[in-house]
């Protein structure tokens, strides 16, 4: 409750600081109305520039923001508001050129003023986000890459279509509107100082170090660090950090992986990390003793969020790594409530933490099913991908009491969520979280 | 799911925004469908013999422009601002003869 009240909250002010700046532009003596069409154009142009601007809070991880929601639909959010902010700015021009078809004349950057040349860079600037969001991969580009152009470019946009407005100068004439909008611009840019200078200043007075890389089954790593010089990181079982290893905390290559280690201990956190071919296949040669970055904790992907009767693990791969971090919690805190874990995998071989999951039962009421996609030889458990029949063999009566957690790639997540939904479970019963942004 | 949900947030919340923005264009032009009508001032003289509009329009001259119109080409001025249809009847006198295209006492101080 107090979460949906937060989002709601969230929601409201994002409203206000994208239109409410517009209709102060009607405050004292305003211009007069140069028809419909043109004020509906001109409006989506400034809602469209304050709904870019406003992106940069968005994905600064301000944790206030990012709590009542999870970080991942902010996230989610933030790309689909992008794509309508960036709608509103075609529609600025097509509105003014179909409603008065003279204006396309003036256009021409050679015989119209610098303002609109820069209102015309702004709007590539805009497209060159977009493209290079919804097509990286099939761009070829690296992630690396694309964050600095993704960066370089939505300041770029957002500054020259502030230039443009400044140009145009109708709306923003007078002092208070002039004074607002400019006051927002620099303000929009306050995140990027936080996430570009405070934060990872902040992170260099926090530095953790390697103490070892231990390798798991299923071709993972764990990878533990230790606080240099200060308590730790508090952070609930399931919940996530950026890492940076062996870099500075400026660096821009960062990468989410989610806490393995117990909730309970704030000394040695460990991250569970498989390898797949990028740079978590550089994991395995990490030295002991190298410098390491945290950003988080993130997410809302945790049992302490979410009290119930008992709770069901459902997961395949290395989706066991915030799955493994809320038993060791629950096996630290003595908790005796109801746990049962579907385990999807290839063989028993790849089964991450396969003998730590086994003491596990002897401390927790916990059991586990695993299910095999290539079953060995006299194998008599379950068998294939993990489904609604053979969760409905295992799940108790009261099924509907528990709470689910959904960890593993997203067709597991897509089909599991089909599962359980037939199986009779709410589906705010079921808590997954999803990463696939570019 | 918590992608769809992030969709459908966003949804909702662009679609107040459009309505917003709809709501300020009628609070300024509260009439549809006025958008064919011309909205830059009229010039209210011929224009023969007045090609270089700095002139008189620059802005250090006699009548000058609004200072945001500043770095538009001359070629732009009469792509919004058309000679008013009292401009257009001064052409021609009552015979039909066309009319000298400005004051002669303007001209005569000039010269």
């Amino acid at each position: 409750m107090r979460h949906l009240l937060y989002g709601t909250f969230w929601i409201g002010i994002y409203l206000i600081l994208t239109t409410a700046p517009v209709f102060v532009l009607l405050i004292g003596p305003s211009q007069p109305g140069r028809g419909f069409w043109r004020e509906l154009s001109v409006a989506l142009g400034f809602t469209g520039l304050a709904m870019t601007g406003l992106q940069f809070f968005l994905t600064g991880r301000f944790r206030a923001v990012t709590l009542p929601y999870g970080i991942d639909v902010v996230y989610h959010f933030h790309r689909a508001i992008s794509l309508i902010a960036f709608g509103f700015i075609v529609l600025h021009p097509v509105i003014l050129v179909l409603s008065y078809p003279g204006t396309v004349m003036l256009l021409n950057p050679a015989s119209s003023p610098w303002w609109i040349a820069a209102g015309l860079l702004a709007f590539l600037a805009f497209l060159a986000v977009i493209a290079t969001s919804l097509y990286r991969i099939a761009l070829g580009m690296s992630y690396e890459v694309w964050r600095v152009i993704h960066g370089v470019a939505a300041v770029a946009a957002v500054a020259l279509a502030c230039v443009h407005m400044l140009g145009v100068n109708y709306y923003v004439q007078g002092h208070i509107q002039r004074g607002l909008w400019i006051g927002m611009a620099v303000g929009w840019m306050l995140p990027l100082v936080y996430v570009r200078l405070v934060k990872p200043l902040m992170m260099l007075r926090r530095p953790y170090v390697v103490d070892g890389v231990t390798k798991e089954r299923g071709t993972s790593w764990s990878l533990a660090l230790r606080p240099d010089g200060h308590a730790g990181v508090q952070f609930r079982p399931g919940q996530f950090a950026w890492i940076r290893v062996g870099k500075s905390p400026f660096a821009v290559r960062e990468h989410p992986f989610s806490f393995s280690s117990s909730a309970m201990r704030m000394d040695r956190v460990a991250f569970t990390i498989k390898e797949l071919g990028d740079f978590t296949s550089t994991i395995g040669r990490v030295v002991p003793g190298t410098r390491a970055y945290l950003d988080g904790p993130h997410g809302a992907f945790s049992i302490d969020r979410h009290a119930a009767a008992g709770y069901v693990f459902i997961t395949g791969g290395v989706g066991i790594a915030p799955i493994i971090s809320m038993l060791r919690t629950l096996s630290d805190r003595r908790d005796r409530r109801p746990l049962l874990l579907f385990y999807g995998i290839n063989t028993p071989d790849e089964a991450t933490f396969r003998e730590e999951l086994e003491d596990l039962k002897k401390e927790l009421a916990l059991r586990i099913v695993y299910v095999l996609e290539k079953p060995v030889d006299g194998w008599e458990g379950e068998r294939g991908y993990i489904s609604a029949e053979i969760m409905a063999r295992h799940l108790p009566k009261d099924r509907t009491d528990l709470e689910y957690f959904v960890c593993g790639p997203q067709l597991m997540q897509h089909s599991v969520r089909q599962a359980l939904e037939m199986l009779g479970i709410p589906l705010d019963r079921v808590q997954s979280e999803s990463f696939h942004f570019v | 799911v918590r992608e769809t949900y992030s969709v459908h947030l966003a949804t909702v919340t662009g679609t107040l925004i459009v309505l917003l923005a709809v709501l300020f264009a009628l609070i300024q032009s509260p009439t549809l469908f006025e958008t064919t009508a011309r909205v830059a001032a009229e010039i209210p003289h011929p224009l023969e013999g007045f090609k270089q509009c700095e002139s008189c329009h620059g802005l250090k001259a006699d009548i000058p422009y609004p200072i945001r119109h500043l770095g538009w080409s001359i070629e732009s001025c009469t792509r919004c601002h058309a000679p008013s249809d009292h401009a257009a009847a001064e052409r021609t006198d009552e015979y039909g003869r066309p009319r000298v295209a400005h004051g002669g006492a303007r001209m005569a101080k000039r010269e």
